[in-house]
């Protein structure tokens, strides 16, 4: 057991970290939403970051990745986010739609969709949860009904996001209405330009419409989009559901690194109103609990990341470092807009405190997307304490 | 970088659990002698095993899962180290590794914070040089495993480390009834006691602060151990118990505290594993070792209360185990410290300036 970088693993941080620090000025602000003003910068970056060999790192060679093992994913993490760049745009692409076509596509499939994902072409959405079907995925009712050589999809999903500026989204499906409840999911590849496709975003907290609505009207889909067999949806989009969550919390985790030292040094300058917010025995306090939870859980991400790269599965422990991510963050989030005080009431463009504010807010989704706190909490119970079904 | 415990490591843990499940109370210290794990990170050339922290790590999480009562944090975490730090102690230090002699450390004085710190020794114990060699005259209190030792490496101001058979008659040994009934807590008064000088000043002060950042790693593994126990004792009992016609671990409100339980060994584990290694490495920041010991604390409660609560009545009882891990977590914490002291030190690292860049 090595905590402490070997000497490849260093050698690649250092080029990550020079690189990042040549090309800093070029990132949009990691807290913006890409929006239509915007998307081309983020798009340029991503490619830009493709180009320097720093996207796919985990993927394989054949496929236009690096090939390495996840840690070097755990290293790259690590520097943007100390960085405080902007990562790759097409986070829905790299940890779920491209792993999954990976996994379970047909080398057309592959050979179309998966280099585009990795240089910033093709940026994905996710299309899993509906009105009626959150938690209980199993229970969604959009539904693909076979005509010749495609699928004729009609439903509504929700929670996409940036489904509003996506190219294709992994779109999950009932192909049979007779076969129990898991058995009747097919996994379809749907490009977003296809007729009968609406889009509406949701105004969230924040004001920023991140997640979207997605209406789909008699909407066609190439049989030969079937993202493995058709009836086997369930199984395909577990495994699509396990990678978000391995490659999810490295970056999640370094995040919160970054932004625990963020709000230390905020701690460190005079409050707003006056009071010298490090003195303040309570903040002070739950810097420090945020700081012990921040680093647990890094080290919690490189046991899962070590865990992977050797069994290839993800260890019982792997199944708590989002949950506590999540409300770790809800809780240095909150102790800066606290340290903030009054600043943190306004949200005008000229209030230096409001990317604080936006983050604030944006946080609370944390515990409900991505697997609600709750659900998270008897998947623990459940297979890693084997403790008896609670439905 | 990689965080996976290795085979070798891994076959440790095996090993430690069928023995410490087998053995009984009286064989159980040979057996760990025998297996050579009293000396583990102590040098070959001093007659250990010579492995690292993270292997002493899985024999004290091991031993916390068993609730050993035999004295192996007086011996392995406390006295070794120390013994090892002092080349005229070769001979007690082998007697320590082969189970041929049992250690203690007596370093609290009085009205001193009880942890294993500096600040827990007082000024008050008198050494008299003699023509036949320097005499002890003192009180050390709250000595863990004393009655059963058969030396103690006591600690006075400046520091200095003194060694003191305990069968001499200038030896008194003041039992106390501990809290952790599983675990000795006796006082240590010496009048005019033979001892030998180990060492003092800055040597010994080096060797002592060494000493209790790897016992405080240690308590912390024990108390992984102790939690994971009580935690599987839970799971267990919440699987069985029927209430309202359903077992009671089908119940969110028992399930998702003991999936946090889950949550929060693993966190320390995590950090327990840092500083393990990072002692080992030469790089421990203190920060780390005392975000190790805030979540360990948290952990050593939050576990035990935890299965008591979900037990129910029967958890209140001395019918089920519960209490000896319980009252073994409460002691552990306390040597750990307090949590403001491990608090200031995150947060003057957190709030340096140069941290900030």
């Amino acid at each position: 057991m090595q905590p402490d970088d070997a000497p490849q693993e260093a050698a690649f941080r250092v080029r990550v970290r020079s690189w990042l620090a040549a090309h800093a000025k070029e990132s949009p602000d990691v807290e913006s939403m890409p929006g239509s003003a915007d998307v081309d910068q983020w798009r340029r970056w991503s490619r830009a970051l493709y180009d320097a060999g720093f996207i796919g790192l985990t993927w394989p060679r054949e496929y236009g990745g690096a090939g390495l093992d996840p840690a070097y994913l755990a290293i790259w993490a690590d520097e943007v986010a100390h960085a405080e760049v902007a990562d790759h745009l097409g986070l829905v692409g790299l940890g779920m739609a491209g792993p999954a076509i990976i996994d379970h596509g047909t080398e057309e499939q592959k050979t179309r969709l998966l280099g585009p994902t990795l240089r910033c072409d093709i940026v994905w959405c996710q299309g899993f949860s509906e009105p009626g079907s959150g938690s209980d995925l199993a229970s969604i009712r959009t539904n693909a009904e076979r005509d010749g050589d495609h699928w004729v999809v009609n439903g509504q999903k929700v929670w996409s996001s940036w489904a509003h500026m996506a190219d294709w989204c992994i779109l999950l499906v009932r192909t049979d209405r007779t076969a129990a409840a898991r058995d009747a999911l097919s996994y379809l590849l749907l490009d977003m330009h296809t007729p009968g496709i609406t889009v509406r975003p949701l105004k969230q907290l924040t004001g920023d419409p991140e997640f979207n609505e997605i209406f789909l009207d008699d909407v066609h889909v190439p049989l030969d989009m079937t993202l493995g067999p058709p009836g086997q949806g369930w199984q395909v989009a577990m495994t699509t559901l396990k990678h978000e969550r391995a490659t999810l919390g490295l970056g999640l985790a370094s995040r919160l690194d970054a932004a625990v030292s963020s709000v230390a040094r905020l701690l460190g300058q005079p409050g707003p109103d006056g009071a010298a917010t490090a003195e303040d025995s309570d903040l002070n306090n739950r810097l420090v609990d945020a700081w012990v939870e921040s680093r647990a859980l890094r080290l919690l991400n490189l046991r899962v990341v070590s865990a992977l790269r050797c069994a290839g599965d993800q260890p019982p422990f792997g199944a708590v470092t989002k949950l506590r991510w999540s409300e770790a963050n809800q809780k240095l989030m909150q102790l800066a807009t606290d340290a903030l005080a009054s600043q943190a009431l306004t949200t005008d463009a000229r209030n230096p405190a409001r990317d604080w504010v936006f983050r604030q807010l944006r946080s609370r989704g944390n515990t409900i997307e991505a697997g609600t706190s709750e659900i998270l909490r008897s998947v623990v119970a459940e297979r890693v304490l084997r403790l008896p079904r609670s439905r | 970088m990689d965080m996976n415990w290795t085979p070798e490591q891994t076959a440790l843990r095996h090993m430690l659990r069928e023995l410490l499940t087998e053995s009984d109370e009286t064989g159980v210290w040979k057996a760990l002698a025998e297996a050579g794990v009293l000396g583990l990170s102590v040098a070959p050339a001093r007659g250990g095993a010579g492995a690292g922290m993270l292997e002493e790590q899985i024999l004290f999480e091991e031993a916390g899962r068993a609730i050993l009562s035999a004295p192996l944090f007086s011996n392995a975490a406390l006295s070794a180290p120390l013994l090892s730090a002092a080349d005229s102690a070769a001979e007690d230090l082998a007697a320590l590794i082969e189970g041929r002699r049992t250690f203690c450390l007596a370093w609290a004085g009085i009205g001193r914070p009880y942890w294993l710190n500096r600040v827990a020794i007082d000024d008050s114990l008198q050494v008299n040089g003699t023509s036949v060699g320097r005499t002890l005259s003192g009180l050390r209190r709250l000595v863990p495993d004393l009655p059963s030792a058969d030396a103690a490496v006591v600690v006075g101001a400046g520091p200095s480390l003194h060694l003191v058979d305990l069968d001499a008659p200038e030896i008194t040994i003041r039992p106390n009834a501990a809290l952790d009934t599983t675990r000795q807590l006796a006082d240590l008064v010496l009048d005019r006691a033979p001892s030998r000088l180990l060492s003092s000043g800055p040597t010994a002060a080096a060797a002592l602060d060494a000493t209790f950042r790897r016992a405080i790693t240690l308590a912390a593994a024990e108390i992984i151990g102790i939690s994971e126990c009580v935690l599987g004792l839970a799971a267990r009992h919440a699987s069985e118990r029927h209430q309202f016609g359903r077992p009671i671990g089908s119940f969110q409100a028992v399930a998702h505290r003991l999936a946090d339980i889950y949550g929060d060994i693993e966190m320390t584990r995590s950090l327990t594993m840092l500083a393990a290694a990072s002692i080992d490495n030469g790089n421990l920041l203190p920060a780390d070792l005392a975000a190790m010991a805030l979540s360990a604390q948290r952990l050593a409660l939050s576990a035990s209360e935890a299965a008591i609560q979900v037990h129910g009545g029967m958890g209140m009882t001395w019918e089920s185990p519960l209490h000896h891990y319980y009252k073994r977590a409460r002691y552990l914490r306390a040597l750990i410290g307090p949590a403001a002291v491990h608090r200031k030190t995150v947060s003057d690292h957190l709030l340096q300036p140069s941290r900030a860049s």
